[in-house]
């Protein structure tokens, strides 16, 4: 990588020199940004630390002669005198065939070449393994940083690049608090809400009081050289700036950690949420030291106060104003898909910059304007949207963290801005690791009272040793007026070497002390359908209970809460599709997906229907169609999802099974008519891809209904299926015979709805509901139903009755006989009609229905002769032909071979189709 | 208020006390809450359970409810139901919900673990034969789902089933055709659930202090004749 960073930044050096008067055009801002923040509270401050906007406000001016890059320039900065080098280069001469434009396309370049280094860097770091596991990205992007920044310094003299403010908080962290915001596990973190915020706000502010007073004695004391010129008040500053947990350092360090859930969201969470208290601390003493502390009043202690309140309490309704906005607007875009996802970033991003704009705490804006919007938004934006924000918003973050590290290194290296005092940077470092272990102490034993799960000694050491200063730390320090704080140099020498060394040194000890603490780790698993179904019980019986006992407890609030939710937001916020559904819909739409998945994979991998084992990148590669359902399930099946930047994280244990699927697959399964199609529209997707999607998996189900039906329909195979169903109908008798003990066998009866009810449920919602999204999962199989000229309209409710009362008819087979024979003869599809189906193996859920069928004749007559289609099937059939088949028995067998793996797979199916092929 | 006037003797509270593991204040409260309940009776009945207004819109209020006059969950050997219980069953009822001690041992963890998994367990073996079936299983999805209409009772049965299937897969594994399940024994229950740290979630607060502010929606939605009765007894 660094072969690759070395001519380039060469490059960057050679040009860069224009861009050297860039610190002189910053220091002459800074006075003014000084004397703007006099006053205190208010929205006329713009002094607030992360309200750099000055610097840009100003420097359009600059830039006057060159709009077009006037916004990339600002990103990276050194570039003022552009467009003079390429005017004169321009008319130098007559006219050329190859023209240098450097100079026009400098700034955008230099960003691409730079986020192409950090994308490179993090490429290669994961590389190794072994390295990585000991050694966190951060650390290595620092010294990454470090070593690209002593390049630079060599070749051209002076540091050209370094963490700018601006750059920092407009650009930067945006990114990586937006995307923390927007995936936050908010019910995680509302639980854990009042712990978050004590930490956040006692804790901070007794960081920043402890760290700044100690400082301040320890100056007395003589033991900070006198150079640093200090009084208390600067002393205080440097306290409210360094005592912050930073969310970018404790985001990439704890990521790679994986605690437990609790443990990452109340260190995260304060990180989070500490910012206003930060900003309100920085704006307080930086207009105390304006005016000198001889000159403040008492008043303005309040007004201090006063100040945190609004900016924090303003910040949280911006945010969820912004969020309440989104979520309404995207209620609307049914038929513009393609700007949603443009749309959550807008909005999240605007959440920010309005916070900004009104110097109110605009992490704070921007994280609740994350967790607010994330349910409506998700809900109602498409399957691909949600996959685009998901994945933008990752890389974003990704890029914006390795930028942000590497030029913390980089900056680390400007001889100038430093000035050493070894007093100063000891003591600061003891101080806050000692006030930040004593305050999670104290503060946990206050919590602990009123904790129900009280945080043990080992959360508590790893708080303490989790809290990382970062960026944040140095854009503020930097951000400092040279002029009003004489010892501005010493304190962002001091904040380079505790960001260092608690990213360094504490994030790479870290991983060790977790180990060897025992702490309980993150389990990063999708939760079960048993699992959500306890949960939720759970949830009902806890409020339940406390309503009984009377308590006004945080679950009775919590039910409240739920119940406005349902009542009023949802019905603003979501889509009328939606919000009917919305209940169970998730719960629903995601078991469907599981079995579609399973179905899916019956093809001869996994066959667990319920259980869940996602397809990893073999089979995904020889499903194109898969790939929707799996990423749909990866993004909504988790419930936490610690990891806020690692996006997929298949278990791919099963590879070598995935590649005989894959085979099997290949040799046995339908080829995809894949149809290419160049897409036209700027602005719909073509629906071309889901069309064939969609075609594929609902002619599969067609076909294997089809053979369903076609066993039935056509003479020579309907003695089967009539003995099939007199036998059915002879365990229903035999089963009310057992009435007196309760029904508790899972019968194929009970499973075959699974796959009917499906359907009639989506046709039911369906009618319900006109519109139509073209891209959602797998319950495109249903969905395409409608669109389709209804034939026979009333067979729908008629199929529906037939399969609400299972017991009373033999029903599901009925009911998918019913509905699917006209389904099937829809013209779209003449695949499904055509005797060739009968070749195709079924890999519906027919499965379960063939075998049972089999296994049902087996019991009345003698089994009936398999014809082998296959090698492999025939012995496998054989395998299932003769067993003692009980009726419900039968019905596991389908699903419960689930747990048979690939051959058990392959035999189910083939045994299907072996007995239709009689 | 009324606190003092229904407290019981000392002695009786100090048994209670060491019987269930709440506080004497604990008590005193959900002794008065018992009071409100049960309208000033000994006994408490379903009805009195059935018309807390907080619960009316609880889509398990009926199962939670029957948890209360389940012997099962009495800490004593009984099955069955019962008409109306006592402050004490109602006490004890209430202590699988008390949040365990701060230090734990491994068994003791592993015990409170069972203990609350079992009430949850009971609450939806409703015929109390040793596992959920099926047909149980779908009732408490069913319930669950009901406050969406009707179309829950659908996709209840398929959610259901697929946990059903679930189950047999995690707890069963392999099994062969001619096998079906059963349902959910307790062994399986507390086999599907093992990654949820029960013992540290299925927890609720119970004041030390009084807090009068609860009665208040009570008292709106009590008849008139029974809120003449709550403020005789307050006076």
């Amino acid at each position: 990588m660094l072969l690759f960073g070395v001519p380039v930044l060469l490059l960057l050096s050679a040009v860069g020199k224009a861009a050297t008067d860039l610190p002189a055009t910053e220091a002459s801002l800074h006075p003014e940004l000084g004397l703007r923040s006099g006053g205190i509270p208010g929205p006329s401050l713009p002094a607030s630390p992360t309200s750099s906007l000055d610097r840009f406000q100003v420097q359009p001016q600059e830039e006057y002669a060159s709009p077009g890059i006037a916004l990339a320039r600002s990103a990276e900065g050194p570039s003022a005198t552009t467009e003079d080098g390429s005017e004169s280069h321009r008319h130098s001469g007559g006219f050329q065939m190859v023209q240098w434009e450097w100079s026009y396309v400098q700034t955008p370049y230099i960003i691409a070449i730079w986020i192409l280094v950090a994308s490179v860097a993090k490429i290669l770091f994961h590389f190794s393994q072994r390295f990585t596991t000991v050694v966190p990205e951060s650390c290595m992007l620092i010294l990454l940083g470090l070593v690209l920044g002593g390049i630079v310094l060599l070749a051209s003299k002076k540091q050209l690049y370094q963490l700018e403010p601006g750059l920092f908080f407009l650009f930067l962290l945006p990114t990586i608090v937006g995307d923390a915001g927007y995936f936050m596990p908010a019910r995680l973190f509302f639980d854990n809400l009042g712990t978050i915020l004590l930490y956040a706000v006692v804790g901070t502010l007794w960081n920043a009081f402890c760290t700044g007073f100690c400082l301040y004695g320890v100056k007395l004391l003589g033991i900070i050289d006198q150079k640093v010129q200090a009084g208390l008040m600067e002393f205080l500053l440097f306290g409210a700036l360094i005592s912050a947990v930073d969310p970018v350092a404790v985001l990439a360090v704890f990521e790679e950690v994986q605690v437990n859930e609790t443990l990452f969201i109340i260190v995260f969470g304060e990180s989070l949420l500490n910012d206003a208290v930060t900003v309100v601390l920085y704006k307080v003493y930086m207009s105390f030291v304006e005016v000198g502390p001889e000159n403040v009043q008492t008043a303005d202690y309040f007004k201090g106060v006063a100040s945190f309140l609004i900016v924090s309490i303003g910040g949280t309704m911006v945010g969820l104003i912004f969020a309440a906005l989104l979520a309404f607007i995207t209620r609307f875009t049914k038929k513009v898909r393609i700007i949603e996802p443009l749309l959550v970033f807008l909005m999240v991003y605007l959440a920010y910059l309005t916070a900004e704009l009104f110097s109110l705490s605009a992490i704070l804006s921007m994280t609740f304007c994350g967790i607010g919007c994330n349910k409506y938004v998700e809900a109602n934006i498409s399957q691909k949207s949600r996959t685009t924000v998901k994945y933008t918003m990752k890389t974003l973050a990704s890029i914006a963290e390795t930028i942000i590290f590497i030029f913390l290194g980089i900056s680390a290296v400007d001889k100038s801005k430093w000035a050493w005092d070894t007093g100063l940077i000891s003591c600061t470092l003891i101080f806050i690791f000692v006030f930040r272990a004593m305050g999670v102490v104290m503060q946990t034993w206050v919590l602990n009272w009123f904790r129900l799960v009280p945080l043990d000694k080992i959360d508590q050491v790893v708080m303490s040793y989790g809290g990382l200063r970062g960026a944040v730390a140095f854009a503020l320090v930097v951000l400092l007026d040279a002029e009003r704080v004489p010892a501005k140099d010493y304190f962002v020498a001091t904040t380079i070497i505790v960001v260092f060394f608690t990213v360094m040194f504490q994030g790479l000890t870290i991983k060790p002390l977790v180990n060897w603490l025992k702490v309980p780790r993150a389990t990063n698993r999708k939760p079960t359908i048993n699992e959500e179904i306890h949960e939720r019980a759970f949830d009902h019986c806890l409020t339940a209970v406390e309503d009984i006992a009377g308590l006004n407890g945080y679950h009775h609030w919590r039910d409240k809460w739920e119940q406005f939710d349902k009542n009023y937001l949802s019905k603003l916020l979501l889509r009328k599709s939606v919000y009917r559904k919305s209940e169970l819909w998730e719960v629903y739409q995601k078991i469907n997906i599981r079995d579609a998945i399973s179905v899916i994979d019956q093809g001869g991998n996994v066959l667990t229907s319920a259980r869940l084992s996602l397809p990893s990148m073999a089979s995904r590669a020889s499903f194109p169609e898969v790939t929707n359902v799996t990423n749909y399930l990866r993004e909504n099946g988790s419930g936490v999802c610690l990891d806020l930047q690692v996006i997929d994280n298949v278990p791919g244990a099963k590879v070598e099974e995935e590649s005989e699927t894959h085979h099997f697959l290949a040799g046995n399964l339908y080829k995809p008519r894949r149809r290419y199609q160049s897409h036209y529209s700027r602005h719909f997707m073509t629906v071309g891809d889901h069309e064939r999607q969609d075609r594929e998996i609902f002619q599969r189900n067609m076909k294997s209904r089809m053979e369903t039906f076609k066993t039935t329909r056509h003479k020579r195979h309907g003695h089967k299926k009539d003995r099939s169903q007199k036998k059915r109908r002879g365990s229903d008798v035999k089963e009310q015979d057992l009435n007196d003990k309760p029904r508790r066998n899972v019968s194929w009866q009970d499973k075959d709805p699974m796959v009917v009810p499906v359907d009639s449920e989506d046709e039911k919602g369906e009618d319900l509901e006109p519109e139509k999204e073209e891209d959602i999962g797998i319950t495109f199989v249903a969905r395409k139903v409608p669109e389709t000229p209804k034939e026979r309209p009333k067979s729908v409710p008629a199929g529906l009755e037939v399969c609400q009362s299972p017991s009373v008819a033999p029903p599901s087979p009925t009911c998918g006989e019913r509905n699917l024979p006209w389904k099937g003869g829809i013209g779209t599809l003449p695949v499904c009609v055509s005797m060739e189906a009968t070749k195709i193996i079924p890999i519906d859920l027919q499965q379960a229905w063939n075998q049972s069928i089999s296994s049902l004749e087996s019991l009345g007559s003698p089994p009936v002769p398999v014809e082998p289609l296959h090698p492999r099937v025939s012995a496998l059939s054989r395998l299932g032909g003769p067993r003692p088949v009980s009726y419900s028995g039968s019905g596991v067998s389908g699903a419960g071979s689930g747990s048979r793996g690939a051959g058990g797979g392959g035999g189910g199916v083939n045994s299907g189709s072996g007995h239709r092929s009689v | 208020m009324g606190a003092l006037q229904s407290l019981p003797d000392e002695p009786e509270y100090r048994d209670l006390s060491e019987k269930t593991g709440f506080s004497f204040e604990q008590i005193g409260i959900l002794h008065k809450r018992f009071k409100q309940l049960s309208h000033n009776e000994d006994t408490l009945r379903r009805d009195d359970l059935n018309t807390i207004p907080d619960l009316a819109c609880n889509p398990i209020r009926t199962q939670i409810i029957e948890a209360f006059f389940d012997k099962r969950n009495f800490h004593q050997n009984g099955e069955g139901t019962v008409q109306e219980i006592s402050f004490e069953e109602f006490l004890v009822v209430m202590s699988h919900f008390r949040p365990p001690a701060l230090n734990m041992t491994e068994e003791q963890r592993e015990n409170i673990r069972r203990e609350k998994l079992r009430f949850l367990f009971n609450m939806h073996d409703t015929d109390n034969d040793g596992t959920i079936t099926l047909e149980e299983y779908r009732h408490v999805v069913e319930e669950l789902l009901s406050r969406s209409g009707a179309l829950g009772k659908e996709t209840a049965k398929g959610i259901a089933d697929a946990a059903m299937l679930e189950v047999a897969s995690i707890s069963v594994g392999h099994m062969e055709p001619d096998e079906f399940y059963e349902g959910i024994t307790f062994e399986h229950f507390l086999k599907i659930l093992k990654d949820i740290e029960i013992e540290t979630r299925m927890n609720i607060r119970f004041l030390n202090m009084d807090t009068t502010n609860l009665c208040n929606d009570w008292r709106q939605e009590r008849p008139q004749r029974q809120r003449f009765e709550w403020l005789e007894r307050k006076t």
